[in-house]
């Protein structure tokens, strides 16, 4: 069955020609009308994701990607066309989501708990967990904005992979952190496809498309331009490039 | 058929927008939480100085009266100003998760709420040493107004935070609408000095009415207007509701104003 399934998507963005974004501009340029130019970001995307299925999503800059994964996460909604998801999706685009530098860690891993759905009480039970995957236990007090880069990425993952959802959608989120945590990541991920969860991958990090996902979509200027195997969508994608 | 839907729980998610607007708001000020209180008291301190020799024959307890009229329109300008940037305060998250916006409006209003509930008690304070009435009888009768208050906020607040994300020069314009609110609503001035027609025409606004029958339920008795009463609930619900239907309308596509 279908878990994730896209029927004819269409979205349109429309590009201001000058931007005008405020009354003061709109004054001064004596008009209320704005002119647009149409930027067709995708144009009749038909997708299906079986249940464990990872799919891997591929392109060049600018070819839709993101703007795909946002209509499945619900940010973003389609000008034409249905989409329909059957299970609990961790809307997780970038890790960190809702993060506040200025609060401490302890605070930040409540706040963007909620923001990705866990209620407070599932949180406090899977605290400790949290804590030890992401190896911050002594800097829990301390504010967000201490942390290295790497740290708050690490924490971020250690909440997101906490949420109790069965479809992930994750935008670049593997060419972070050190050695060691990369390896956690692995073993995370193995985890999630030997527990049958679903996953979409959106990576410019071909290998590991290859290597966690069971099927792979070229996107280019907001078209599917080849679906099938990884390797064999990669290979025609490099031999492309 | 199904759409993406959030299923956390909506209300740990108000706790916790809830709880971060507050804790960035006076973590690090040594004075703290006083500010709050400081901020309409100051005001408070330097209309007085200014105005009461002009009132003061008129209404003896004009102190009172204004200090009253002070902590609701201050809770009506804090408000209503977090909530023309609210959405676009969290523009970062709106763009990477999709979840409730709709609790980012209602989170602008709580804490403004509990900075109003700590004023209230100190205006009690002053309203115990004063002693204008026998007995606090009117406070259920205030708390319907604050109520209502709350709903017109909301209702504003619904249509501004939109706004907003499609017109960045809005909250210079919301700023002098403040203004032009605070001077036309009978905040510093009792409502008596205004001549009669006049009178009629200040009572349209549903800030007006909810002042004036404040006023009247904790410290005057005059008399409790359910008539204008009820217009400023009507209108408050009409505008509820339009502002409501217009969120959710408008709120699918926010993420592309940013």
């Amino acid at each position: 069955m279908a878990i994730i399934k896209l029927d004819h998507i269409n979205k349109n963005f429309k590009i201001p020609t000058e931007k005008q974004d405020s009354l003061r501009e709109r004054f001064i340029n004596f008009s209320f009308r704005q002119n647009y130019k149409r930027l067709q970001a995708l144009k009749d995307i038909n997708l299906e994701v079986k249940k464990g299925e990872w799919l891997g999503i591929i392109g060049p800059n600018g070819s839709g990607k993101s703007t795909l994964l946002k209509l499945i996460a619900g940010i973003y909604e389609p000008d034409k066309g249905q989409i329909e998801i059957n299970g609990h999706l961790v809307p997780f685009l970038e890790l960190g989501v809702g993060f506040n530098p200025e609060l401490s860690a302890r605070d930040n891993i409540f706040l963007n708990g909620v923001i990705l759905g866990m209620s407070r009480k599932k949180i406090s039970r899977q605290f400790d967990q949290i804590v030890n995957f992401a190896g911050i236990k002594l800097f829990l007090d301390q504010k967000l904005k201490n942390f290295s880069s790497g740290m708050q990425v690490r924490l971020a993952f250690a909440i997101a992979i906490q949420s109790a959802g069965d479809i992930f959608l994750l935008d670049e989120v593997l060419a972070v952190g050190d050695y060691q945590f990369q390896k956690k990541c692995n073993q995370v991920f193995k985890d999630m496809k030997q527990q049958g969860k679903t996953a979409i991958l959106v990576s410019h990090d071909l290998d590991s498309i290859i290597q966690y996902c069971d099927k792979a979509i070229w996107l280019d200027h907001g078209k599917i331009i080849l679906s099938g195997q990884p390797e064999t969508v990669i290979k025609a994608y490099t031999r492309f490039v | 058929m199904s759409k993406y839907q959030f299923q956390g729980s909506r209300l740990d998610l108000f706790y916790e927008l809830v709880r971060t607007d507050f804790v960035m708001r006076y973590h690090n000020s040594v004075l703290g939480f006083i500010w709050v209180l400081l901020k309409p008291f100051l005001l408070f301190l330097i209309i007085v100085t200014v105005f009461s020799f002009l009132f003061k024959n008129q209404d003896p307890n004009y102190n009172l009266n204004l200090l009253l009229g002070l902590l609701l329109y201050s809770y009506f300008s804090e408000s209503t100003l977090r909530g023309v940037t609210s959405l676009f305060d969290r523009s970062s998250v709106i763009l990477k998760v999709n979840f409730p916006k709709i609790i980012a409006i209602y989170t602008t209003i709580a804490n403004s709420f509990i900075s109003f509930l700590a004023g209230f008690v100190i205006f009690l304070l002053f309203w115990f040493f004063i002693k204008p009435l026998n007995s606090l009888s009117g406070l259920p009768y205030f708390f319907v107004l604050v109520l209502i208050l709350s709903g017109l906020i909301l209702a504003l607040n619904f249509f501004t935070s939109i706004i907003y994300t499609k017109l960045r020069d809005f909250l210079s314009i919301w700023e002098v609408l403040l203004q032009l609110i605070f001077w036309s609503t009978p905040i510093v001035y009792p409502l008596s000095i205004l001549p009669e027609p006049l009178q009629r025409l200040a009572l349209l606004n549903p800030l007006t009415v909810i002042i004036t029958q404040s006023r009247s339920a904790l410290i005057s008795n005059d008399f409790y207007d359910w008539k204008t009463v009820g217009y400023a609930t009507l209108f408050t619900i009409i505008l509820l509701i339009m502002g409501y239907l217009f969120f959710r309308r408008e709120i699918k596509r926010v993420a592309e104003n940013f």
